[in-house]
């Protein structure tokens, strides 16, 4: 029985060779995985650092392959951890503090992050430390100082796709058709782009369209940027659709009759379950401002641990559809569960009911109603036409929601959500409250009161200010849930109406 | 006092390491046999990641392999996260968490009263606020929780503490609600033992003073003596919805897990009709208590999606095989049969709770297999055939189940193994222990109170000796047949088939028999190892726990044994 490595390395004695032979292949191999790095080959590169770092342990060039490539892939501990090594081995190490900095933002502790980039970039101006501070800087509600950052790292490199894209988009406001940044972004596309910087730039063009009122051309670009970011991430159409089929079918009323799974017993989880846009950001911020509820927003341990261990035996004759991992490695339910609360508790310090938003939730609501058989569920359903143009609108962070680039394929996608959120509803009654955007919007106190009844809490008046509340927010809503409830995005669909013909079309039964 | 295997500053170094180091450094030191620094820090992980069930699990797999020679606070919070794991087999940790125990300064109140001479001795030297912050520790009470602590001394003093905690609550002057935890603890320790202390004349009488009264101490402490599920009193409380903590927990295994193997016991298909004499009298043995009880299990690191392929578990009891199996391979379809009712609702209501619907579960006779028409890739029947009257008979049944190609995990008892049984056994029918709690509770009280050095005493080396119904099974059993090598010989031979090797082997016996006959590296010949058994009488202490199969079909496994093979999971005979 073979014992399971986690982290999938093979273990490398780490030996002290000071050997000068042993330094010279270090350096050899340093520049192939260099290469390797520069054209973001990570897979490719790991062995080889991990063969430096067997030559040379405290090789600072593999180390800090080594930091960039775990930071790549999402591992900020590890990347963190090596990039203080280097700042410990030698703490002169140009740009050390810069790839710190940069992690921290990635790991989202902002503040941190601030504190160690401001000094590095004044003494090393660095176009990529710049834009990390800059997104710190508004992840904190800081505007102008997340706006000047920008600007800074667009002084350094000033064609680049995406730093434009995030200015035009979140910090800055046309007002006029000869603003000089049309001519810029005009410019930039007649350059043939790359799909995934060709998409930024029409993403750019779109919100400075919309911002002087030019809606037909708005529209325009956003089409074009849409369609270009679908091809860079190569979405494969219909693959998420027939996935939440399958989820529906294996979690059919009759397995939920007839299984006695044993979850973990608490009754702090609270789902979010709803489509990108629909105002769960929202919903989440309203419910944080409760004492006795923490929000810990967007996450994603719940869906790494599902699809990552979960696993049941076939039902009725289908396959386990959430189980998405090669490695072998399993957990039972009641472990997932112990694993999620207590990082649940750690991020929501413990409150009574600790609420978490992540689109996926909608997928994994049959097992994690089997993993917390005390968890509850809100839905927040909005209105299609409003919700999907804003879909459409968003650029999403990298290949994710890549159903939202096309717009008769974002009609199916609605309703294949729709078929899946009514069979939750039947399969686990009296687990899901439904709410509407639109009620929120209009009453907000009433839903509130409705939803802590559901979740048998006591009212505060906290729900209703809730923009007071100092936390960060990374996700694409970041914007809007650091104001009052405003009603302006309800029927926005409408300036776009001549536009959206094959979505309108797709939405029918 | 001997030296601490780790110093705090190494540990607190390893604590700044981020996780997939950890495991990195934990599986290289592990690979070169570093046991002891692999532990360091694998507990270093375990703090850092108190609920990582992977992190428990290389605790466990490294504690299983060191000797525990000093006490650090860190081991102590990294077993009690470590006890709290849902995938490993606490009991790995119980030498490790006895001599931490043993060395723990907190404890030595406790511990100390190891040394009293009997019940008086041990009455005068308690003194229950010294020893109160001893059994409130949380490493003391999941250790009696969790472990099945396979310990004379310990059970002594245990048994010792029930009487005083008795005699206490009968004054009402000393116990309160606060001491609940430890007194659920106690009590659910007795439970997985299922009694198998004696209790004085005495006891008995203040238990019946306490048998009806319904406040939660009292609940608790007649759980130190009696299972709860047939008190009126505690079916009330159990089902009482604001119920928390440690009473919960309590009477979820005295009422709430009884109530619903009672349940599934009324739905247990039958399979085959039982009508042979003996099989009525065993099925019957085994009715009162489920047998063996056991409560988690290592579950693999990793999971074999092979493609489907059928198990069938002839003698399944408790059915911790088959829930194993039937997660670890989660297309696999496994069958168990028993002929208990209570063992197999036992089964039922371990696989519902993991999930495990490719199990299927029936009453039936091995005798009468022949009236199922399935056939399978795999018969597992392991402890069983040698408790038959005509094992012969079971044993045609089984192969006449195996689909062409299809393998036999068979285990029998050795007469040269069981040798000290044997003796136990004299013992018993010579002076007349009966097969119910009191003859046994009164034959172990007997062995116990043997000196240290009598050989009849080696079998309190065996954890089966520890609790009740497998303490039944280990010496008490109304058949059993003893194999030697030569009968196994025989046996094979009477129905065809082919040994294909032992399993279960330690790396250790596979390097000392194959260093005797070098030109046997398969290790099948059974010649040879009826030579070495003789020459190492205990080899087969716990079975023949052999694979075989139909003659002529060695080479020619059966396709959904063969992707079982494949995955390595179980170890047949010797892999080369």
């Amino acid at each position: 029985m073979t014992y399971l490595n986690l982290s999938g390395q093979t273990p490398t004695q780490h030996m002290m060779d000071q050997d000068a032979h042993a330094k010279a292949e270090a350096g050899r191999l340093y520049d192939i995985a260099k290469g390797h790095i520069d054209r973001e080959e990570y897979k490719t590169a790991n062995p080889i650092i991990e063969n430096i770092l067997t030559l040379h342990p405290t090789h600072i060039g593999a180390m800090e392959l080594k930091a960039i490539s775990a930071y790549t892939f999402g591992d900020t501990e590890t990347a963190l951890y090596i990039a203080r090594e280097i700042k410990k081995l030698q703490p002169l190490y140009p740009g050390v503090d810069i790839l710190i900095g940069r992690i921290l933002v990635k790991a989202e502790q902002y503040p941190e992050a601030v504190t160690t980039l401001e000094p590095a970039l004044a003494k090393q101006p660095y176009d990529e430390g710049f834009s990390a501070l800059s997104r710190a800087y508004f992840y904190l509600g800081q505007k102008p100082k997340a706006e000047e950052s920008l600007r800074r790292a667009m002084a350094i490199t000033p064609d680049k796709a995406e730093h434009i894209y995030m200015y035009l988009s979140y910090l800055y406001q046309v007002t006029e058709t000869n603003d000089p940044h049309f001519a810029r972004l005009h410019k930039l596309i007649s350059e043939s782009p790359t799909d995934m910087n060709s998409a930024y730039l029409h993403y750019a063009l779109f919100k400075a369209f919309q911002d002087i009122g030019d809606y037909d051309r708005a529209f325009e670009s956003l089409q074009v940027g849409a369609h270009a970011k679908r091809k860079a991430i190569h979405h494969q159409s219909g693959h998420l659709e027939r996935w939440m089929d399958d989820i529906r079918t294996y979690f059919s009323a009759d397995f939920f009759e007839n299984q006695h799974i044993q979850g973990y017993d608490t009754e702090q989880p609270v789902f979010i379950l709803g489509m990108p846009r629909s105002g769960t950001t929202l919903l989440e911020q309203i419910l944080h401002a409760h004492p006795d509820i923490s929000g810990i927003g967007e996450e994603r341990r719940l869906s790494e641990l599902i699809t990552e261990f979960s696993s049941l035996p076939e039902y009725d004759g289908k396959p386990y559809p959430l189980r998405r991992s090669r490695s072998g490695a399993y957990l039972p339910p009641q472990a997932i569960g112990r694993e999620y609360m207590h990082f649940m508790n750690k991020t929501g310090n413990s409150a009574k009911r600790i609420v978490s938003k992540s689109i996926a939730h909608r997928l994994w609501a049959g097992m994690s109603s089997l993993i917390f058989p005390g968890a509850r569920y809100i839905h927040i359903h909005r209105d299609p036409m409003d919700m999907c143009l804003s879909c459409f609108a968003t650029n999403f962070t990298g290949a994710a929601q890549g159903y939202t680039y096309d717009l008769a394929e974002l009609g199916t996608h609605y309703k294949t959500h729709t078929r899946l959120i009514a069979h939750w509803n039947d399969v686990l009654p009296g687990r899901i409250l439904n709410v509407r955007y639109e009620d929120i919007v209009k009453d907000t106190e009433t839903q509130a009161r409705r939803i802590l009844g559901f979740l048998n809490l006591p009212w505060d008046d906290r729900c209703l200010e809730f923009y007071k509340a100092e936390k960060s927010v990374s996700t694409a809503s970041v914007d809007q849930v650091r104001q009052p409830i405003y009603d302006r995005s309800v029927g926005r669909w409408k300036k776009y109406e001549k536009h959206l013909a094959p979505l309108i079309e797709a939405l029918k039964e | 006092m001997l030296t601490q295997t780790i110093s705090p500053l190494a540990m607190a170094s390893l604590q700044d390491l981020p996780g997939n180091e950890l495991v990195r450094r934990f599986n290289d030191l592990f690979s070169r046999s570093q046991f002891e620094p692999a532990f360091d820090v694998a507990c270093a992980e375990v703090m850092r990641y108190p609920a990582l069930e992977y992190a428990a699990k290389r605790a466990a797999l490294a504690v299983q392999k060191i000797e525990m020679r000093g006490f650090h606070p860190l081991y102590k919070q990294a077993i009690v996260h470590c006890f709290q794991a849902l995938t490993i087999e606490h009991r790995h940790f119980m030498f490790a968490w006895l001599a931490l125990m043993t060395f723990d300064p907190l404890h030595r109140p406790l511990m100390n009263l190891m040394d009293a001479e009997d019940e008086n001795d041990f009455d005068r030297k308690i003194d229950w606020k010294t020893i109160r912050p001893c059994v409130m520790d949380p490493f003391f009470q999941l250790g009696i929780r969790k472990l099945m602590v396979a310990d004379i001394p310990f059970e002594l003093l245990l048994t010792r503490l029930r009487r005083f905690v008795l005699t206490a609550h009968k004054t009402g002057s000393i116990l309160t609600a606060d001491d609940l935890p430890f007194l659920c603890a106690l009590s659910e320790y007795f439970y997985e033992h299922e009694y198998a202390a004696i209790e004085t004349p005495s006891e008995t009488d203040l238990i019946s003073g306490i048998s009806e009264k319904s406040d939660d101490i009292s609940l608790a402490v007649l759980g130190c003596y009696r299972l709860l599920h047939p008190y009126p009193q505690a079916q009330k409380r159990a089902l009482d919805k604001n119920l928390s903590g440690d009473i919960k927990t309590l009477l979820s295994f005295h009422v709430i897990d009884r109530n619903e193997e009672a349940d599934i016991k009324k739905n247990i298909p039958a399979l085959t009709t039982i009508d042979d004499a003996i099989s009525k009298n065993v099925a019957d043995m085994y009715e009162d208590n489920p047998y063996p009880r056991w409560r988690g299990f290592d579950l693999p690191p990793v999971l074999y999606p092979v493609p489907r392929s059928e198990i069938l578990v002839a003698g399944c009891g408790t059915s911790k095989w088959v829930v194993q199996t039937a997660m670890t391979f989660p297309n696999v379809h496994i069958t168990g049969i028993d002929l208990s009712r209570s063992s197999i609702a036992y089964g039922v209501r371990s696989a519902r709770q993991v999930g495990a619907f490719n199990t299927y579960f029936a009453q039936g006779d091995i005798l009468k297999l022949d009236q199922m028409d399935k056939q399978f890739d795999l018969i597992e029947s392991s402890g069983v055939l040698h408790h038959m009257k005509d094992p012969d008979a079971g044993f045609k049944q089984v192969v006449g189940r195996l689909k062409p190609g299809g393998r036999m995990f068979i285990a029998l008892y050795s007469e040269l193994g069981r040798q000290s049984i044997v003796e136990c056994r004299k013992l018993i029918a010579e002076k007349g222990f009966s097969i119910t709690p009191e003859g046994m509770r009164q034959f172990r009280a007997d062995i116990i109170s043997l000196p240290d050095e009598d050989p009849l005493k080696q079998i309190a080396m065996r954890r089966d000796f520890f609790s009740l119904s497998e303490c039944r099974d280990l010496v008490f059993h109304i058949q059993e047949t003893r194999y030697t090598i030569e009968d196994l010989k025989n046996l094979l031979n009477r129905h065809n088939l082919t040994f294909l090797g032992f399993r279960e082997q330690a790396k250790a016996l596979q390097e000392k028999y194959i260093s005797l006959y070098p030109d046997d590296p398969r290790m099948t010949n059974l010649d040879n190892w009826e030579k070495f058994e003789q020459a190492f009488p205990l080899t087969f202490a716990n079975m023949y726990q052999f694979v075989c199969c139909r003659r002529e079909e060695e080479n020619t496994p059966s396709e959904g044994f063969a992707q079982i093979d494949a995955c390595k999971f179980f170890s047949i005979g010797r892999t080369i």
